[in-house]
């Protein structure tokens, strides 16, 4: 168990970069969990901190230690494949025990070790089986196993779950979360899977072509996205991404037609092109007599999905930008209602159309 | 599900099966079945009579010390040049199988000795150890050993062992090659993750994945030193010196050919028969059974 410090990490695979300068510290105990598109970069880092990569540039720290150097068998680290790479010529317990026995742990240690892990993992009737003779599930738990009887300073996770069925990926989501918190030993979860990404991380990563676009609390990562990036990303549907421009004194947006209140306003901003966002759950519906004119954005409603909990409703503004709003599946929406659409000003989340960043 | 094809006129498939069915009859059953006949006659020494004497043949055979010693070099042979190809094959796969940069020339390189014939491979390797001009031999006398297969029975025997396995390296590399390609590279990334060495790593890992491969090596090379290396045989030692290299496959030959004997030799290629068939009935029981990956 071991903090792990990621620092300045550069990879290029020739003339293309890879990751751009990422840096990131990991606590003790702490998971992880690295979320990107396919193709940002995500499993390289994991990869280089397995140490199956050599960084272009950058320092791996393991609980204090620099590992850059260390093969991957010395960094003491234990790693689970999304392919889950079991040795298919091995039972499971000799999977289990094989980086055991590679150290040189005395016999009587392994068995117990195993003995322990096919406990937690309930696979102790299976010891004796080849990989092969497995389902996906259990397969999976073999490939935890080998990892926990290690012992190691820190989980890697190479989107272990993205070979399984649905309903097994929430259960396998649910065992591998409480193990590691179980456990206590720090973890790093990789995924593009945005729900594991919620529900697993203490701490999301959201990595964007290499380059680090915010690091913080999932709930957090959701509430504040610190980019357009990551707030389309993070949310289904994804958030709106409207046109507007600070006006004069700096208190509200002007937007889709309307004037929305800022939580903080922006003294000195105005005449400021901005990117506003507002996530569809929070396109609440306003009663269109009570509130001042021009302070709600008006929406005809073009097409309709019905997901049963939730409706997702498509529309357009007046001026023509389309927009999302997600209903309770009990309100019956149509195309061609009309709605008048009142947001919270601590639901609006504005950022720079330059640079993609979120202003404060 | 059972693919198959149904022909509109029941004669169709007989007539399209026809002239393989002819080759295979008249090049293969019907002098294979003549053999048979022959290794039960004998002939006397001015070929004017011919005697039928049921296993006589056989019997003589395998009491005769000549024969016995044949079998015992064609087992020396064959083991010698199956286990040279194979490991020298795996070698070089293992190596490839990292090369990054020129690993296409280098595959294809390696390829080229499979494409020779038997008895030029054979000619080729009597040139480089000729022990008047052969470049191997004049190397060999600087660090002390004094080669001349011509009098060595076992320098001999080493001869045409590297001869025969040199040419079978190419196939038994392609195959090896291809084995390790298919090791998806997350099982050997989780074995170094798992504190296993390379060395340890290709003898825990990667070799018993490779069993299937082997052991399907093990036997067309086993197939290949018994009844494809006549030629190179016949090119670098006549068998000899002193029956030192005179394999079964080529025992045949000289009895039949030369010592104009046909009953014993049509005897012996009886019992080649016999081998074959074994080889053939292991490679299909056992071959087919597959390692899953994954």
């Amino acid at each position: 168990m071991a903090e792990v410090v990621v620092s300045n990490i550069v990879k290029s695979f020739g003339k293309v970069a890879v990751l751009k300068d990422v840096s990131v510290a990991i606590a003790d105990g702490e998971m992880l969990v690295v979320l990107g598109p396919s193709g940002c970069g995500k499993s390289t880092l994991l990869r280089i901190i397995a140490g199956l990569e050599t960084a272009s540039a950058g320092d791996v720290m393991i609980g204090g230690r620099r590992v850059n150097d260390l093969e991957p068998a010395e960094r003491d680290i234990a790693m689970v494949f999304q392919n889950y790479a079991l040795y298919p010529h091995m039972t499971v317990r000799q999977n289990m025990a094989y980086g055991l026995k590679n150290l040189g742990t005395a016999k009587a240690v392994i068995e117990k070790r195993v003995a322990e892990a096919a406990q937690i993992l309930g696979l102790a009737e299976l010891l004796d089986r080849k990989p092969r003779q497995l389902s996906g599930g259990q397969r999976q738990r073999v490939a935890m196993g080998r990892a926990i009887v290690r012992e190691p300073e820190a989980f890697l996770f190479d989107e272990p779950l993205s070979n399984l069925d649905a309903k097994l990926r929430v259960q396998m989501r649910h065992e591998i979360k409480q193990l590691q918190s179980r456990l206590g030993t720090t973890g790093i979860f990789v995924t593009h899977d945005q729900v594991e990404a919620m529900t697993l991380g203490d701490r999301l990563l959201v990595l964007n072509q290499g380059v680090v676009e915010q690091v913080d609390t999932p709930i957090a990562v959701y509430a504040r996205p610190a980019s357009l990036f990551v707030a389309g990303f993070i949310g289904s549907p994804a958030m709106n991404v409207l046109d507007g421009t600070i006006d004069g004194d700096g208190a509200t947006v002007s937007c889709g037609g309307a004037r929305l209140l800022l939580e903080h306003p922006l003294p000195g901003a105005g005449g400021r092109e901005v990117r506003v966002g507002i996530r569809p759950e929070h396109l609440v519906a306003g009663d269109s007599g009570t509130s001042p004119p021009g302070a709600g954005l008006d929406a005809e409603i073009e097409w309709v999905e019905l997901l049963g909990a939730d409706t997702v409703a498509h529309g357009r503004l007046a001026d023509g930008q389309a927009l999302a709003l997600r209903r309770p599946g009990d309100r019956p929406v149509a195309a061609g209602d009309r709605f008048h659409l009142t947001p919270a000003p601590a639901h609006l989340h504005l950022f720079d159309p330059a640079t993609g960043r979120r202003i404060e | 599900m059972e693919k198959r094809v149904v022909f509109r006129h029941r004669w169709l498939p007989y007539a399209l099966l026809a002239p393989q069915l002819a080759i295979t009859l008249v090049f293969f059953i019907w002098p294979a079945a003549q053999a048979l006949w022959q290794s039960m006659l004998v002939q006397d020494a001015f070929g004017l009579s011919v005697r039928f004497v049921w296993f006589d043949n056989f019997t003589y055979l395998f009491s005769n010390r000549e024969y016995l010693h044949s079998i015992r070099v064609t087992a020396i042979f064959s083991l010698g040049v199956a286990l040279l190809g194979l490991v020298v094959a795996l070698l070089l796969a293992a190596m490839a199988d990292h090369a990054i940069r020129g690993a296409v020339v280098y595959k294809t390189l390696l390829i080229w000795p499979y494409a020779v014939a038997p008895a030029i491979a054979g000619v080729l390797w009597l040139f480089l150890f000729n022990p008047s001009v052969g470049i191997v031999a004049w190397w060999l006398q600087g660090i002390g050993i004094d080669w001349n297969h011509k009098i060595s029975g076992n320098q001999a025997m080493l001869l045409v062992i590297i001869a025969a396995a040199w040419k079978q390296v190419s196939y038994n590399f392609l195959f090896f090659l291809a084995g390790m390609q298919a090791i998806p590279k997350s099982l050997i990334e989780a074995a170094a993750i798992d504190c296993a060495g390379p060395a340890k790593r290709f003898f825990t890992i990667i070799f018993p994945l490779l069993s299937p491969t082997t052991f399907f090596l093990i036997v067309v090379n086993i197939v290949y030193a018994f009844f494809d290396t006549f030629g190179i045989i016949h090119a670098v030692t006549r068998g000899g010196p002193a029956q030192a290299t005179n394999i079964m496959v080529y025992k045949v030959f000289s009895d039949g050919f030369i010592g104009l004997n046909l009953g014993s030799s049509a005897a012996q290629s009886a019992v080649l028969m016999a081998i074959v068939i074994t080889l053939t009935v292991i490679q299909f029981r056992f071959v087919e059974r597959r390692v899953q990956y994954g």
